[in-house]
């Protein structure tokens, strides 16, 4: 019987000089992201964020208003989206693909990446629920039970950057999560050490009475978005004293303000975490991934003791 | 002979289980059969084979190519398809979209291609009109049909199926069969299974591997030969035979070296062959 060899495969083509984002990841990230905002969690996390809006809205205490206008209203749907992209990272773990995968031409880092891009799916979802607490704490639209709309200054850009920023990158940090402890309780566990650090603990160190109901400063650099509000209680300003039908007699209206610099640094760190959280996700060598997560830690860390 | 995959003196331990030692083959155009007890090597070197796993000694070409080379091993897995033992499903995607899945790890063109292409093998395997249903959904025959369409994508040319016909009901396993021989005219296929019928209906040429070493290659005809023979009917059990069973028609079909003076030779089947490769001299009868 004669034989002949196949002929060999063509040598790999050169990729061209100009970058441009590979076709399978943007179809992976279209995937991906899709499947992560109708996620179970993601989705519970959107309600329980509505839940917040509505909660912070309704409470006759102007102080938590400030809470509407820093994001700080998405936590809820940030903390969702670190156990869902948790979820969707093990996913081929825990369904048993892997083997069929490690087939394939595109290596394990073309799907983490696709789940990292598949992480901007969630602007929508993010920027509709600050829109909407906007609307509320404005009062542009409803009026406050607070006897009359509360005005503020435009949002700053970090101030607006802040909400959505903190949920792409909780749910980079689920992804990097996956890699360096595959497993699915890890994620749980962490967002429920994060809530009791920023609720529960630092009251029980520091004490209700001292902090006046808010965790120190150094907590609130290590939660993904801080709300440091400066309120301003004044008399209501004609032109809203005109708006309302029967204006109390001792209306006063709130004027929140950020600080606009201490947020912008936080923003940065919160950029900063997020790319060193992807880096970790995609890197092969396990040591340079235990390196990258030491690396965000060690910023949280410098971030908080620079905040005293 | 287009020669699609030539090994030589593989080897792979596995934790303290030597899985190959020393396995050497050359494989072309059509079906090849892998057969060997379990714990035998043959998921072993199928991995091997699709590149999942890497030798730890031995040479190996796949289609023209190294796989040991990283660049040369990423075109290899472009032109092969590959379906494992248990395949696993991500079970709240529909079958068209894990199969589209794969089909972009594949790296199969733009988004249009794509869907042709993953319609075009769901419909092969005859899971067009269930596409959009969910895995969780689907039977276990229809999960292996998803498994086999995932393998098919971009017409490979080198095709390896680990036990494809497990969980399929007979009316499957034909439809199976005509696919596959139909496939198998223009490229390479590679079949593992516990089916010795599947062999004979499908394959050209026959490999049983025994703790982890080839112990038989060569055509099912050839591996029939074996028996050729050695195996007869009686009424009762004899005591020379080294397997023995009472058959349906409540006689004893008997395998081994000496069928006694007079008995009724009959002709041997491949199980009957692979059967008196792999049976320990010494067994008594059953």
């Amino acid at each position: 019987m004669s034989t002949a060899a196949i002929a060999p495969l063509p040598a790999p083509v050169r990729r061209a000089a100009r970058w441009r984002p590979p076709e399978h990841v943007l179809a992976l990230a279209r995937i991906e992201g899709r499947r992560l905002v109708l996620h179970p969690v993601f989705l519970a996390g959107a309600v329980l964020s509505v839940g917040f809006v509505i909660f912070v809205w309704a409470t006759p205490d102007d102080r938590l208003l400030g809470m509407l206008v820093s994001g700080y209203v998405v936590l809820p749907l940030s903390a969702a989206a670190l156990i869902a992209a948790n979820l969707g990272a093990l996913r081929s773990r825990r369904d048993g693909t892997e083997e069929l995968y490690a087939s394939l031409p595109r290596r394990r880092s073309s799907r983490t990446a696709g789940q990292l891009v598949g992480l901007l799916w969630t602007l929508p979802v993010s920027g509709v629920l600050l829109a909407g607490a906007y609307v509320l704490a404005s009062g542009g639209v409803l009026e406050g039970p607070r006897g009359g709309p509360v005005p503020f200054d435009a949002p700053a850009a970090v101030e607006l950057a802040q909400g959505p920023l903190a949920v792409i990158a909780l749910g980079a940090a689920g992804i990097a999560l996956a890699r360096v402890a595959p497993m699915a309780i890890v994620a749980v566990l962490l967002v429920i050490g994060g809530f009791f650090l920023e609720f529960e603990l630092t009251y029980w160190i520091v004490g209700q009475q001292t902090i006046e109901g808010r965790s120190p400063a150094w907590v609130h650099w290590l939660v993904p978005v801080a709300n440091d509000a400066v309120e301003t209680a004044r008399p209501c300003p004609p032109d809203i004293l005109a708006r309302i039908a029967n204006p109390p007699a001792n209306c006063r209206s709130i004027d929140l303000h950020h600080d606009v610099s201490g947020l912008a640094w936080h923003v940065a760190w919160l950029a900063a975490a997020t790319a060193l959280a992807a880096g970790a996700a995609l890197v092969r060598s396990l040591v340079v991934r235990l390196s990258l997560v030491a690396l965000v830690a060690l910023l949280a860390l410098a971030s908080a003791l620079a905040a005293g | 002979m287009t020669v699609a995959v030539q090994a030589g003196d593989l080897h792979k331990r596995l934790g303290s289980t030597q899985a190959l030692a020393g396995v050497s083959l050359t494989l072309g155009d059509g079906i090849t059969g892998l057969l060997g007890p379990n714990g035998a090597g043959k998921t072993t070197l199928l991995r091997i084979l699709a590149t999942v796993l890497a030798p730890d000694r031995g040479t190996l070409r796949l289609l023209g190519a190294q796989p040991a080379e990283r660049s040369e091993r990423a075109l290899i897995r472009a032109r092969l398809g590959y379906m494992p033992q248990e395949p696993g499903f991500h079970q709240r995607f529909t079958a068209f979209e894990f199969v589209d899945y794969v089909a972009i790890l594949k790296e199969i063109g733009d988004r249009r291609r794509r869907h042709d292409e993953v319609r075009r093998v769901l419909d092969l395997v005859g899971l067009g009109d269930d596409a959009q249903r969910r895995i969780k959904a689907l039977s276990g025959g229809m999960r292996r049909r998803v498994a086999l369409a995932q393998a098919l994508l971009g017409d490979p040319r080198l095709l390896i199926l680990d036990e494809p016909t497990a969980g399929l009901d007979p009316e499957q396993r034909l439809r199976f069969r005509e696919l596959i021989s139909r496939l198998a005219e223009d490229r390479c296929v590679v079949i593992s299974t516990h089916q010795s019928d599947d062999v004979s209906a499908l394959c050209h040429h026959v490999i049983v591997l025994d703790r982890g070493a080839s112990v038989f290659a060569g055509a099912p005809r050839e591996l029939c030969d074996v028996a050729r023979g050695r195996v007869w009917l009686a009424d009762d059990r004899s005591a020379g035979a080294r397997l023995s069973w009472l058959t349906g028609d409540g006689r004893h079909r008997h395998l081994g070296n000496g069928p006694p003076a007079g008995a009724q030779l009959v002709e041997p089947t491949l199980e009957d062959g692979y059967l008196l490769l792999l049976a320990p001299p010494a067994r008594a009868a059953a």
